[in-house]
């Protein structure tokens, strides 16, 4: 909790300190901004804790946390030149490794743009396995309270060291954009380290004037003697249209030699602008190809419904409550077993600066 | 019935202020050549390269009045737009300045410059692309 309060009070100073400063922001040659969350959850149960993004330790119960959504990032970005920029982000957040707030590089990359609508980065990246895996932490940049664990607390690795190209085509009053990455991958958990290595993909996004549809595929192998094979596939598509907000997914986790890591995933959000509010509901589940006590990804299901409030300048407030049926598993969501379908309710506030 | 007075010269200001701004024009630096109200719309989403777009303050009525006569969005999906390709390296928003004058300035010094400005703010520095009435 002291650390939570901590991150609390680094939030509000560091939008005091920006918000007078703001013009800065667009200076050519440098930008530094930033973005967080501050949000608390609690649960109906003490059976098991609640968490997100598989944190390993903490979460929520009975009582409720900052610990599960909480998260500030700092952002510098600094241009060479008209064809060379380096950015870098670091992100302080409870990871799935540590009982406490950590603060680590989340982006740290050179790009490169040789020709119009090329770019190529290179450095620590993130893998793009999801419709929103870039903006994933932002929580002002999505309309939901938090990610569905159903499908972004599927994957066991996020981060990306190798390198990225981006191709952008207009097609009328459309953007065709196709990405290309290789590397490695390399994840800290609580008692052991994730290790991916020949990671690739493609994705291939499609922006029309009110909707984006997404495909991705990501593979790569477990760096191990026997080096089983992992692949994720992804379709995603968004609506933004007039008042009307629709968001959904679908994703396949498979790796043949280790099915107990296998699962499918999907969500379907929808949601309706009032002005500055924007009540949602989504619906998610998931189901692990086989029932086995050491899955990392159990059987689960959500109803949620929440809603999302502009009610400041850079700031939006947003309120969720959730069902939660694990169908007596720990699902994807929890530290251990729960019997029951479980109740959450959370509430925080987003910002950017 | 001084204070009253005072009252309604403020209000008449504001409506003054905000009538104004409903009546924006999309420019550009007389080297750019046509571009289409989409490709303008495409460029101050972040969907294209292609132009340098000069922004007024997110807080101007200017900022809100483009953003929902271009493509129809409010400030704060526009921010969120952009809070989403800026965090994930994607980009960098355009560059905002405090105001007609100062986009005017700023259009007419860049080649690839695009902005828009209050119609009255227009002189021969700067080209219209289009009205946005």
């Amino acid at each position: 909790m002291k650390t939570s309060t901590q991150t609390a009070v680094a939030a509000a100073l560091l939008c005091a300190i920006a918000a007078p400063a703001q013009a800065q922001l667009w200076e050519p040659g440098y930008s530094f901004s930033g973005f967080g969350t501050v949000a608390a959850v609690r649960t109906n149960t003490d059976q098991a804790k609640f968490g997100r993004d598989r944190q390993s330790y903490g979460g929520a119960d009975t009582s409720p946390t900052f610990d599960v959504d909480s998260n500030l990032g700092l952002q510098a970005t600094g241009n060479v030149n008209k064809w060379l920029s380096g950015t870098a982000q670091v992100l302080t957040v409870k990871r799935q490794t540590e009982g406490h707030l950590t603060t680590e590089l989340e982006w740290g990359f050179l790009k490169v743009t040789p020709v119009d609508g090329l770019a190529i980065r290179a450095g620590r990246l993130n893998v793009p396995m999801f419709l929103v895996s870039d903006s994933r932490n932002i929580g002002y940049a999505n309309n939901w309270l938090r990610a569905p664990n159903e499908v972004y607390g599927l994957v066991s690795f996020r981060r990306l060291q190798g390198v990225d190209a981006t191709y952008h085509h207009a097609i009328g009053s459309s953007t065709l954009s196709v990405t290309a990455l290789t590397g490695t991958s390399a994840t800290k958990y609580a008692t052991t380290n994730i290790k991916m290595k020949d990671v690739t993909g493609a994705n291939i996004q499609l922006e029309t004037e009110w909707a984006t549809f997404r495909l991705g595929r990501v593979q790569a192998k477990y760096d191990t003697a026997t080096a089983p094979s992992y692949s994720f596939t992804g379709f995603g598509v968004t609506v933004d249209r007039d008042n009307i907000f629709v968001q959904a997914e679908i994703v396949q986790k498979r790796a043949p030699k280790l099915a107990f890591a296998e699962a499918d995933g999907h969500y379907v959000m929808a949601g309706y602008r009032f002005g500055s509010v924007l009540p949602y509901v989504y619906r998610a589940g998931t189901k692990p190809k086989m029932e086995s006590p050491i899955n990392t990804s159990g059987h689960q299901d959500t109803t949620a419904l929440g809603a999302r409030w502009d009610v400041f300048k850079s700031a939006a407030l947003k309120a969720q409550i959730e069902r939660i049926d694990t169908k007596g598993t720990k699902g994807v969501s929890f530290s251990g077993k729960v019997g029951a379908p479980v109740n959450a309710i959370s509430a925080g506030v987003d910002f950017v600066f | 019935m001084t204070k009253f007075q005072i009252s309604i010269a403020a209000l008449l200001a504001c409506l003054a202020a905000t009538s104004q701004a409903a009546d924006l024009v999309v420019i550009a630096n007389p080297a750019v050549g046509a571009i289409t109200k989409d490709a303008v719309t495409d460029l101050f989403l972040g969907k294209s390269q292609a132009f340098t777009p000069i922004d007024q303050a997110d807080s101007s009525s200017a900022f809100a009045d483009f953003y929902k006569k271009t493509c129809g969005r409010d400030v704060a999906q526009v921010k969120a737009t952009w809070s989403r390709i800026v965090f994930s390296g994607k980009g960098q928003a355009p560059k905002q300045v405090a105001d007609s004058a100062a986009v005017k300035k700023a259009v007419a010094a860049d080649p690839k410059a695009v902005g828009y400005i209050e119609k009255s703010a227009v002189d021969s520095s700067v080209k219209v692309l289009f009205s946005l009435d």
